[in-house]
């Protein structure tokens, strides 16, 4: 029999759950389970101990291996309790203790799985090549929330999100190790879920601008009237032009794209309409225009704005009689096409400018939609930020769990010239510099790394720390108009270090007026 | 006859979806002909599938894999003997000698809960299988 066991040591050195979802505290002396519920099972599980330690001379081995059935009892109950999955191993790699989720999880029965090796039942996609279990006992460093799959005993495929830590015994040393699982496709259910309510036909958005957007969309679809989508480049045009399509009586006809601005006139008039054979030299048969190939569905006409007036004129007199005639041809077609355009350019300032006529501008302007530019929505930031994450993970097969909160901050004070377009290229260059884990300030483009306080003031070469620290410090000031407690803040250091600073700088008034 | 067995550590590889080594054997009235290994790529069940069907593989003696890989292996005639699990030249040996049912090549959990129903062993180890195996009753593998 053992003596001198303590309640880590019992419950073969567990420890207990950290309640905060993942993770287990390893102290092993008097290990107490903080959920409330496991409570009690814990105040038995020391009495236990108590009992144990003080009559373990006395006691019989009938009634040691009574206590014995006890402490496994206890131990069953308290990992029963917990809603991830959970198991333990010892140092061969067996099993030593597997709880009720899971077995629901594994699909694996708690007496076939104890003292078999922790791969056969476990069977994760990283058992082989990249055991988490492994390389924390190695390293003696926990893993969290790492993402694999394991197939259960019915053959499916089960994303889970794992986390491992090592279970030391008294003296601290490593005597085997415990991982925790949470099945993520309840998980996925519910981002699913959340997701559906936060967009509206792949557009990601709650804001209150995007909302609006969104109660206009099905009425507007409905209507099969010409719509002009306004906004800056990267705002999701097409986005909203592909849902206006879905969303339409049209929608199981062809929705055929056209960028307008990226072609010459001569290009434009030949793609838009198409030509007959002998038209011009090398037309040797028919070709259909993307109003022909639209026939029935909806043709979405971006940076209508960059149009040449002449090419205008033309497609006026579609919009306007619904006619139009290929190039070479002598019969007018009708087109039974919805026309969508967008530009990135306000039209009545074109208007204005006489770049862009009236009628035509009349003629599309008939439901108007604006699109906000991601600065004006940040509140979506950090949607669109998870919403992008876990696009590329599904992409490139990773478990990067998110952005930092460093990170976040900085993208919430940039601008977006670029808006969601932006966004996506930050993260996308984020997923090729970070492994795993969060993205951190280290993984985003260099014109965002860094402190953003600093990034715009240029630093002559060749300062003295202390010339360096008198800019920087004057720079606060001028900022903040002299408001030094704002400008300590902004520095990250106390009001009273700054005003020593400024005195031992002679860095010039700081009040206010001097300031300004 | 060609079986292959996905391994590690000298043992059948838990989950063959993510096996990195396959050992391929080729039987001859119960003599070992041949035998080779291949490395194996992080691949998809079909594109995994085929890799093994392109090594004319007859059977395959493997521990879990998922319903998907199972349904292509089998698309591909290659016949399935999941669940196995043991040292590798054990477990050949066993499938020699018509033992492979034995506790100690039986992964835990397979049973009642497979898709089929019913035990994996049992149903793997009667028709085509048995056919096979009674060709090879003397084992090379000691």
């Amino acid at each position: 029999m053992r003596g001198g066991l303590n309640v880590g040591e019992l419950c073969g050195g567990i420890g207990h759950w950290n309640g905060t979802g993942h993770g287990w505290d390893l102290s092993s002396a008097g290990a107490k389970p903080r959920r409330e519920k496991l409570r009690g099972a814990s105040d038995r599980w020391n009495h236990v101990a108590s009992v144990r330690d003080s009559n373990q001379d006395s006691l019989a081995p009938q009634c040691s291996q009574r206590m014995l059935e006890m402490d496994q009892n206890l131990k069953n109950q308290l990992l029963d309790s917990v809603p991830d999955g959970v198991f333990t191993v010892d140092a061969e790699w067996r099993i030593t203790s597997f709880n009720r989720a899971a077995e629901r999880i594994t699909g694996i029965k708690r007496e076939e799985a104890v003292g078999q090796r922790c791969c056969e039942v476990f069977r994760a996609s990283i058992c082989e090549t990249a055991c988490a279990l492994r390389q924390t006992l190695v390293t003696h460093r926990s893993i969290a929330n790492k993402v694999v799959y394991i197939v259960n005993a019915q053959g499916e495929r089960i994303p889970i999100s794992i986390s491992t830590a090592p279970l030391k015994d008294a003296r601290g040393k490593v005597i085997g190790g415990v991982e925790s699982f949470r099945d993520l496709r309840l998980l996925a259910e519910l981002r699913e879920q959340a997701e559906q309510q936060d967009s509206f036909s792949n557009i990601i958005g709650r804001s209150a601008a995007m909302r609006q957007l969104f109660e206009l969309l099905p009425a507007v679809a409905e209507s099969g009237s010409t719509v002009l989508l306004e906004g800056a480049s990267g705002t999701g045009k097409e986005l909203f032009a592909r849902a206006i399509h879905e969303l339409s009586p049209r929608k199981g006809m062809k929705f055929v794209a056209l960028n307008c601005g990226a072609m010459p006139d001569t290009l434009l008039e030949s793609e838009l309409f198409g030509y007959k054979a002998g038209a011009f030299t090398d037309a040797r048969k028919d070709k259909p225009g993307r109003f022909a190939l639209a026939e029935g569905g909806t043709l979405f006409l971006d940076e209508i704005g960059d149009i040449a007036p002449a090419m205008q004129t033309r497609l006026l007199r579609v919009l306007q009689e619904r006619v139009y005639e290929p190039l070479g041809g002598v019969e007018p077609v009708r087109a039974d096409v919805r026309v969508i355009a967008a530009t990135n350019k306000s039209l009545v300032a074109l208007l204005r400018e006489g770049k862009f006529r009236e009628d035509l501008f009349y003629r599309v302007n008939v439901v108007r939609l604006e699109l906000p530019a991601l600065r004006d929505r940040r509140e979506d930031l950090p949607l669109l930020i998870d919403h992008l994450v876990a696009r590329f993970n599904r992409l490139k097969g990773r478990d990067i769990a998110g952005v930092s909160d460093a990170v976040l901050a900085r993208l919430m004070e940039h601008d977006f010239p670029g808006n969601v377009r932006e966004l996506e290229n930050i993260i996308e260059h984020a997923f090729v510099l970070c492994r795993t884990g969060l993205i951190e300030a280290a993984h985003l483009p260099p014109q965002l790394r860094g402190d953003a306080g600093t990034s715009g003031l240029a630093l002559p070469a060749g300062l003295t720390l202390a010339a360096m620290e008198k800019l920087l410090v004057r720079d606060a000031l001028r900022r903040n108009e002299g408001n030094r407690a704002a400008a300590a803040r902004e520095l990250g250091v106390d009001p009273s270090t700054l005003f020593r600073k400024i005195k031992a700088l002679g860095v010039g008034s700081p009040d206010r007026a001097a300031a300004r | 006859m060609t079986v292959a067995c996905p391994t590690w550590q000298d043992r059948i590889s838990p989950l063959f979806d993510a096996a990195t080594r396959l050992l391929v054997v080729t039987l001859r009235r119960g003599a070992e002909l041949r035998r080779r290994e291949i490395l194996l790529g992080p691949l998809e069940p079909d594109a995994l599938a085929r890799s093994v069907a392109e090594l004319h593989v007859d059977v395959l003696l493997c521990a879990a894999l998922s319903e998907p890989l199972l349904k292509a292996l089998e698309k591909r005639g290659v016949r399935v003997r999941p669940h196995v699990c043991g040292q590798v030249e054990k477990v050949l040996h066993a499938f020699c000698c018509r033992q492979l049912q034995r506790d100690e090549f039986r992964m835990p959990g397979c049973w009642g809960a497979h898709p089929h129903g019913g035990c994996c062993h049992q149903k793997h180890s009667t028709g085509a299988d048995k056919r096979d195996q009674k060709k090879t009753q003397t084992s090379p593998f000691k």
